[in-house]
């Protein structure tokens, strides 16, 4: 089959590979019909997220058509040819952290626990495509994919339902709204979102569907903060023009947003002596994250207040002030997204007209054009906001 | 030699004070924190030779050889990799040194003719790591236990009841699927059993294996009878408050015996037993909750170059 391939930074191909297997009782093979990159692949493709391999296969965002159900999961509930969106988390099911709906931290799903114990105190669950931290399971970018803990992850989709509308259910959707959940909204909040990229997009959206008063969305590309302002309602910030903290002081009456959202992460593009710093210390090592958008969301924040952070981290960061989060009773949420959780009431809402997720998808390729896909998404060229692969 | 484990388990029952569980660790890691320091030094500097050559290069003031370096960088990411892996602390070590001599003859060849003062800087980095490497290389080789009595303790939480974890237990077939270096467990009765495990080379080694105390739903200790390897050990399932599973605490004694076929097969059994240990409860956990044991072995992936092979089975947990 066809598959894209991480070769080194900024260096993916579509590769011919042998095709997936089952190799566990509970797996099933899926038949690719949709899949998307993310701003975490992005990561990847710049080479921040260690214990990578040349020819690893990429791909966490992916739905398709189930052609091979394993031995230990046959007649319980899924079958071959069902219609299926993949969270991108693996995760069994039966662990205590599961049974709590924390699936991204599920206790058995990742064979290389011991690294991610190194690097993180105790281990996450597998992610399909993502590192051998997490496991390094061969991803979705590509004609087929193994599914393991089949009878736990996947869910299926009524056909009614184009792809378009319900491949996003496997991560950016549930991301943007755990974070905007986990601000626990109350009448009259303001959000403010870091960033206007999916996840951002979505946190905006999920945000308003939980009951949240204003919105405003930060980043700098007029394309980004225009669908943000349009099709989400927000109010919007461009970081390059004005002076964010002193805005959002000045929108909220001196207090600061209720809640903060840094849905940008660990590549933040900070502007001045700032950003410099941070590359510095990146390039030598020093800090593997750079964490702009994360200290301007905690600055930003009302007292009281929780900043939710969807956006992924790596490493170690430097001079993120836990000081103001500690005296000023932040709540510090975040996580990788426990997809499981929220892939059925949030297509609930995608089939009661609630949001029809679609309409930040700027590009439909083939899965031929993943390399070039990339670059454009990588330099948001062409106003690329989200790319869809076809296999 | 005064007492052998078996007499020790068998006088002092199965008694194992957990507490012996950190003292135990951190006397046979030896230095853990040293290593794990190293370590990451190998991947920080690893991951910057392999992306940023040419920034490295202009760094430490030498001639930018990207490719030269991205070859240093897989060394020392994999040395990194090794270290921190535990698996064979003795072997990554030792490859960090035989790392830091390419890397002087390097920086010596570089510095022909001038010398400027970050090369001079860089040189004494170098030597000041090679001396903590061989020491360590040293120490941790001849740490490597051959002989004498080696004793783990390790515990796991199991989401399930301590009912079912012990019947788990008690089923020897389970074991065997959980316990790396285990091939074939043949029960001769409720009682006693016979073990095959994967000595160096293809040989394998046996042993028959008793139990000596059995508590339904509570505890299991058992001992070795005859064979190439003296061992004993005992499983305590006691339920965690909540009902939030069970805790499962395994204690594990082993003495290599005295014969040249048993200390030549020692090492794979006996290769690092806390983090075997470990990765056994991990499977076992793993298998009871799940049914199946997590893993990618047999997934595609595109073509690697033999270097990244290395790199890629390193990653996948191939590293023993
Ligand atoms: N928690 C999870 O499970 C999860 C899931 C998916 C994605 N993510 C993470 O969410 C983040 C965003 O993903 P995405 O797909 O939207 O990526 P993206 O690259 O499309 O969007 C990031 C946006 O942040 C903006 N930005 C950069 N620096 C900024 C700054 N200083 N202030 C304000 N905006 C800034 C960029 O201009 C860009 O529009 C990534 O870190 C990704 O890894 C997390
Ligand atoms: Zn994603
Ligand atoms: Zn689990």
């Amino acid at each position: 089959m066809k598959a894209v391939c991480w070769f080194g930074p900024r260096d993916v191909r579509v590769e011919r590979v042998k095709d997936p297997e089952l190799l566990n009782p509970r797996d099933a093979i899926v038949k690719v019909s949709s899949t998307a990159i993310c701003g975490s692949d992005l990561h990847l493709y710049n080479g921040f997220v260690p214990t990578m391999a040349q020819g690893d296969i990429l791909g966490h965002e992916f739905m398709g058509e189930v052609v091979e159900v394993g031995k230990g999961i046959e007649g319980d509930g899924l079958a071959v040819g069902d219609r299926v969106v993949v969270p991108f988390p693996i995760a069994c099911g039966d662990c205590f952290s599961c049974v709590d709906g924390m699936f991204s931290v599920c206790e058995n799903s990742n064979p290389n626990a011991w690294m991610a114990e190194k690097m993180w105190g105790h281990a996450t669950s597998g992610i399909f495509g993502y590192s051998h931290l997490t496991g390094g399971y061969a991803g979705g970018q590509a004609e087929y994919v193994r599914v393991p803990y089949a009878d736990v992850g996947p869910v299926k989709v009524p056909d009614g339902l184009p792809d378009d509308q319900v491949l996003f259910l496997t991560d950016i959707f549930p991301t943007g709204y755990m974070a905007a959940e986990a601000c626990e909204l109350e009448p009259g909040d303001t959000v403010a979102v870091w960033g206007c990229g999916p996840v951002g997009l979505f946190a905006i959206a999920s945000a308003f569907l939980l009951g949240a008063e204003r919105v405003i969305a930060i980043d700098r590309f007029p394309e980004r903060l225009r669908l943000a302002r349009e099709r989400c309602g927000a109010e919007t910030l461009d970081y390059e023009q004005v002076d964010v903290r002193a805005a959002l002081e000045e929108m909220t009456g001196g207090l600061g947003p209720d809640h903060c959202i840094d849905a940008v992460g660990m590549e933040a593009h900070t502007p001045g002596i700032e950003g410099r710093y941070d590359r510095l210390k990146q390039a030598l090592m020093l800090e593997t994250d750079r964490p702009g958008a994360l200290r301007q969301a905690i600055l930003s924040c009302r007292g009281g207040g929780t900043v939710s952070v969807p956006g992924v981290y790596g490493g170690v960061v430097d001079k993120v002030p836990l000081g103001s989060v500690m005296n000023r009773s932040l709540t510090l949420k975040t996580g990788q997204t426990h997809v499981q959780r929220y892939v059925r009431p949030l297509l609930e809402r995608i089939q009661n007209g609630e949001i029809d997720p679609s309409f930040m998808i700027t590009h439909r390729l083939a899965l031929d054009e993943a390399p070039g896909a990339y670059d454009m998404f990588l330099r948001k060229q062409d106003e690329c906001i989200k790319v869809v692969l076809r296999p | 030699m005064t007492t052998t484990t078996r007499e020790r388990v068998a006088r002092e029952g199965t008694r194992v004070a957990p507490e012996h569980d950190g003292g135990e660790r951190r006397r046979a890691g030896g230095g853990d924190g040293v290593v794990d320091g190293l370590g990451w030094l190998s991947v920080g500097l690893g991951l910057a030779e392999l992306l940023v050559p040419d920034g490295l290069a202009r760094f430490i003031g030498v001639r930018r050889r990207p490719l030269l370096f991205r070859a240093l960088g897989l060394r020392e990411l994999a040395s990194g990799v090794g270290l921190l892996s535990h698996r064979r602390p003795g072997t990554a070590l030792w490859s960090r040194v035989v790392g830091d001599a390419i890397d002087l003859a390097l920086l010596g060849a570089a510095a022909r003719g001038r010398a400027p003062v970050r090369l001079i800087a860089a040189t004494a980095a170098v030597v000041g790591v090679t001396t903590v490497d061989v020491v360590c290389a040293v120490r941790n080789t001849r740490r490597r236990p051959a002989s004498g009595r080696r004793r783990v303790v390790r515990t796991i939480s199991v989401n399930r009841t301590p009912a079912e974890c012990y019947a788990f237990w008690r089923d020897p077939q389970n074991l065997a699927c959980v316990m790396e270096h285990i091939v074939d467990v043949q029960a001769h009765d409720a009682r006693r059993s016979r073990w095959t495990a994967r000595g160096p080379g293809g040989t394998t080694i046996t042993w028959e294996a008793e139990v000596v105390h059995d508590e339904p739903d509570r505890l299991i200790a058992w001992r070795s009878l005859e064979g190439d390897l003296e061992t004993a050990g005992e499983a305590r399932f006691e339920a965690r408050p909540g009902g939030r599973g069970t805790l499962v605490r395994v204690a594990l004694e082993y003495r290599p015996p005295l014969g040249l076929l048993g200390r030549l097969a020692a090492p794979l059994v006996l290769e690092a037993p806390e983090r075997q240990l470990k990765e056994d409860l991990r499977r076992f956990k793993a298998l009871l909750e799940t049914g199946e044991i997590a893993t990618t072995e047999g997934q595609p992936a595109g073509r690697r170059e033999v270097v990244h092979r290395t790199l890629a089975r390193l990653l996948t947990g191939g590293v023993s």
